[in-house]
């Protein structure tokens, strides 16, 4: 013991600040204030230009009241217009986002994304079914989130009967249920009348944050919130669970119960993000890579830094989407476009691959 | 801490081959107790049963007399911790985060470390003296590392309990050795270890009890020297084993298994081979002659017979006319040096008989090579080495010398003070017993000389 007590004051003088955890504070806050400037920078883009200037004066002026010295169009453009939608794409980025961190810890896999158990399929046939029931978009989202909802509870309850690994099975039941909710989808859109519903079906999966109006957010912002704020507070135990169900248990872990929390959070969060802007791909499986690559793997820093990345990274993307062409590009397909080159830089850079 | 295990059962549903029945032990604190068993006997499913991550169909596993069954998942892992035979990364930690974990049972749910759990994990990773490794990826160090690693965090658990599942058997020679010596101190500071093993010979080393477990059940249980025998270890493993005292300055027992596969190179000069009843019936029938109905001191002569014969290279299976034998045995020994062989024998004294040996000289007739064999009864090797070895150099020069119903293995060449030739007294020329020369000068002498009682000492 002599000797590891002299060892301790060098080693500790030799590195007196944690690297990983230093740089994840420090990612955290150059995230965050980026975030903040896109945010302000999102308001200002778009086919009616605005001043950040202006931006700041509106968004200031609803809560202490200043001089009125911008024209009323204003007001509704960055209140009613754009707030929602730039709102949403950071709600939804960091929901997919933490979503996929989680899930990925969970199933200590990194190719994991969070519509690993059928949510977006479940989704998907949901939305595919209010299209071909009613095309009212309230009915259409309760239909996506139930549908989703479902999906998910089945894959769960399937897993639960199987007996052995609790791990694999649920990814195997994930993937049957995806694949079955995948099949109704298909039988939906060949059901669909080829002239209004089933353009209305494939533009729905493709994803857009265009039409998202206040009342919408309302409704999906709750579960993504509570989902998030759950996975946050729990995240230091998504380390627990990385290293193993049975080494977790072994740590004292319920695992069983600590699953289920992390299922039910995601999958709300997964949901109602899916309900409101439709599939939108590769964020939830790739920001995690990225979060790593920057802060390492441990959830207690990885999971606030990826909430940031995927707001980021959406608000980035939409904004391109509102900008870029005359017409919008479905935001599904731009997070790819953009996501794909992106990550591949930062692979390759990384020198650490995977992981 | 004191753990019950009282008439523990476990089967798996679908074959039942690997669970275990009636197991019943306990266990004090500051006892290591090693389980031993083939692969599939129950080893493990039992470990993960004693930290009750699977749960038991008969009997009860107490701890302190609290029932862990019982017992959140949480308090279980403050009182056990539990290292896993191998255990796979799946992201990067560092080494001082997959520590951390091991806090986990001594926080909340919504919590995470604080630095008092900061402090335990540095202090876990001093003890384990991989301090400097904290802010390494565990997935970038050696897989030595990683499982001090893991020892770190279940060390971080603070258990009242250990249980390790063969955590030497992903390491390489150093590093199994290294880690035992963890063991040995952990344990020393009063945390008893449960832990399972494919090395009999770590049984030895660590362990206050062993447990032989075979099909799921304790054949048998008790203090390592009394466990682990040929007997024991054949009966579970299926092969031939002889355990052994190894003295060569080391004083320690060690497992040798023999049969199904023979060593490419045979040591020479290894002088021991211990014999019991199982080797006599065993060289009886290797000899093809006897049926069971020879007296049993032939088993001496036996020996000494195969043994030479093999040291001459020849055949033991098959009666050698090659081989000529000048025994200086008695009477029963030659009988049995005459049945194997087939040789008659050349006579020439009992001379030896007196020192409580026995000696014989065996040349192969082929070769001309010729081999002098000792064979020595009762050997008493528990001393200390230079006392074992003095008694070997007062014995008669021999090439093969073999210590009955002893079992100590002492390579030739590490004797001290054992004179390599044979000395001949410089004045009458006969040749000295070992340790009776009388030195002087630069003439050797034997007793007799000396004394001057049959020549007299010729002045230079």
């Amino acid at each position: 013991m002599t000797t590891v007590e002299k060892v301790k004051p060098d080693t500790k003088s030799s590195s007196p600040v944690r690297p990983g955890r230093l740089g994840g504070v420090g990612a955290g806050v150059i995230l965050a204030f980026i975030l903040v400037g896109l945010f302000i920078l999102s308001f200002a883009v778009g086919r009616y230009p605005i001043s950040p200037a202006d931006v700041l004066r509106v968004l200031v002026s609803h809560i202490v009241p200043i001089e009125h010295t911008w024209p009323n169009i204003l007001d509704t453009v960055v209140m009613q217009v754009r707030l929602p939608r730039i709102m949403a794409a950071m709600l939804v980025g960091a929901s997919l986002a933490v979503a996929g961190t989680s899930f990925q810890g969970l199933f200590r896999n990194p190719l994991v994304s969070p519509d690993i158990l059928g949510v977006s399929t479940g989704a998907g046939f949901g939305a595919a079914l209010g299209i071909l029931l009613s095309g009212n978009s309230a009915v259409i989202q309760v239909l996506a989130f139930t549908s989703a909802l479902l999906a998910v509870g089945i894959s769960y309850g399937v897993s639960r009967v199987v007996k052995g690994n609790a791990v694999l099975s649920l990814i195997l039941a994930g993937m049957a249920i995806a694949s079955l909710f995948g099949a109704l989808l298909s039988l939906m859109k060949y059901v669909a009348d080829p002239v209004n519903q089933l353009p209305a079906i494939v533009y729905w999966l493709m994803g857009s944050l265009a039409s998202v109006g206040t009342r919408d957010l309302a409704f999906a912002a709750i579960p993504m919130l509570v989902g998030i704020i759950v996975l946050l507070l729990i995240r230091w135990r998504l380390n627990v669970l990385a290293m193993g169900e049975e080494e977790a248990m072994a740590l004292g872990v319920d695992t069983g119960r600590l699953r289920a929390i992390v299922i039910v959070s995601c999958t709300m969060m997964t949901a109602s993000s899916v309900c409101i802007s439709g599939t939108i791909g590769w964020v939830g499986l790739v920001i995690p890579h990225v979060g790593r690559m920057l802060v390492g793997p441990n959830h207690k820093v990885l999971l606030p830094v990826s909430l940031l990345l995927g707001a980021v990274y959406l608000l980035l993307i939409d904004d391109i989407a509102r900008v870029a062409a005359s017409v919008e590009i479905p935001i599904g397909v731009l997070t790819a476009i953009v996501g794909v080159p992106f990550f591949i830089y930062l692979l390759s850079r990384s020198g650490r691959g995977w992981a | 801490m004191k753990l019950n295990v009282r008439g523990a059962g476990f089967h798996y549903d679908t074959s039942g081959t690997s669970g275990f029945q009636n197991i019943s032990f306990s266990l004090e604190s500051g006892e290591v107790m090693s389980i031993l068993g083939p692969n599939g006997c129950g080893k493990t499913t039992l470990l993960k049963c004693l930290n009750n991550l699977v749960r038991l169909h008969q009997g009860s596993i107490a701890v302190d007399n609290r029932d862990i069954s019982r017992l959140p998942r949480a308090e279980v892992a403050r009182a056990i911790g539990y290292v896993p035979q191998l255990h796979q990364p799946a992201f990067p930690f560092t080494v001082l985060d997959a520590v951390l974990v091991g806090r986990a049972p001594h926080l909340g749910l919504l919590e995470s470390p604080k630095p008092v759990d900061f402090a335990v994990a540095e202090q876990a990773l001093e003890i384990m003296g991989i301090y400097h490794l904290r802010d390494k990826p565990y997935t970038e160090i050696s897989g030595g590392e990683r499982q001090l690693v893991i020892f770190a965090r279940v060390l971080a658990q603070q258990p009242s309990l250990l249980l390790l599942d063969e955590p030497t058997s992903h390491l390489d020679f150093g590093n199994q050795v290294r880690l035992l010596g963890m063991v040995q101190r952990l344990a020393a500071g009063g945390l008893p270890i449960i832990m399972t093993s494919h090395f009999p010979d770590h049984a030895f080393l660590v362990s206050s009890k062993v447990a032989l477990m075979k099909r799921g059940e304790f054949i048998d249980m008790g203090k390592p020297d009394e466990v682990i025998t040929d007997s024991n270890l054949e009966k579970v493993y299926n092969i031939r084993v002889k355990v052994i005292s190894v003295n060569s300055g080391v004083n320690r027992k060690v497992c040798v298994p023999l049969g199904e596969c023979e060593p490419a190179t045979a040591s020479e000069n290894i002088i021991d081979v211990g014999c019991t009843t199982n080797d006599f019936e065993f060289y009886l029938k290797k000899a093809g002659d006897f049926h069971g109905h020879v007296c049993a001191g032939i088993a001496l002569g036996t020996k000494m017979t195969l043994a030479a014969m093999k040291a001459l290279g020849l055949d033991p299976q098959v009666r050698n006319k090659n081989l000529i034998v000048y025994a200086e045995i008695d009477r029963c020994m030659t009988d049995a040096v005459q049945v194997i062989t087939g040789c008659s024998l050349g006579h020439r004294s009992l001379k030896y008989v007196d020192y409580g040996k026995f000696a014989a000289t065996f040349i192969n007739l082929d070769t001309g090579r010729a081999v002098r064999a000792t064979i020595r009864e009762g050997f008493d090797s528990s001393g200390p080495i230079e006392e074992v070895s003095r008694t070997i150099a007062q014995m008669p020069d021999s090439d093969l010398v073999i210590l009955q119903d002893v079992r100590v293995a002492i390579p030739e060449t590490d004797l001290p003070g054992r004179p390599k030739k044979r000395a001949y007294c410089s004045a009458c020329g006969e040749r000295i017993m070992d340790g009776r020369e009388v030195v002087r000068g630069d003439r050797v002498l034997c007793r007799a000389c000396a004394q001057g009682k049959y020549y007299s000492e010729h002045p230079k």
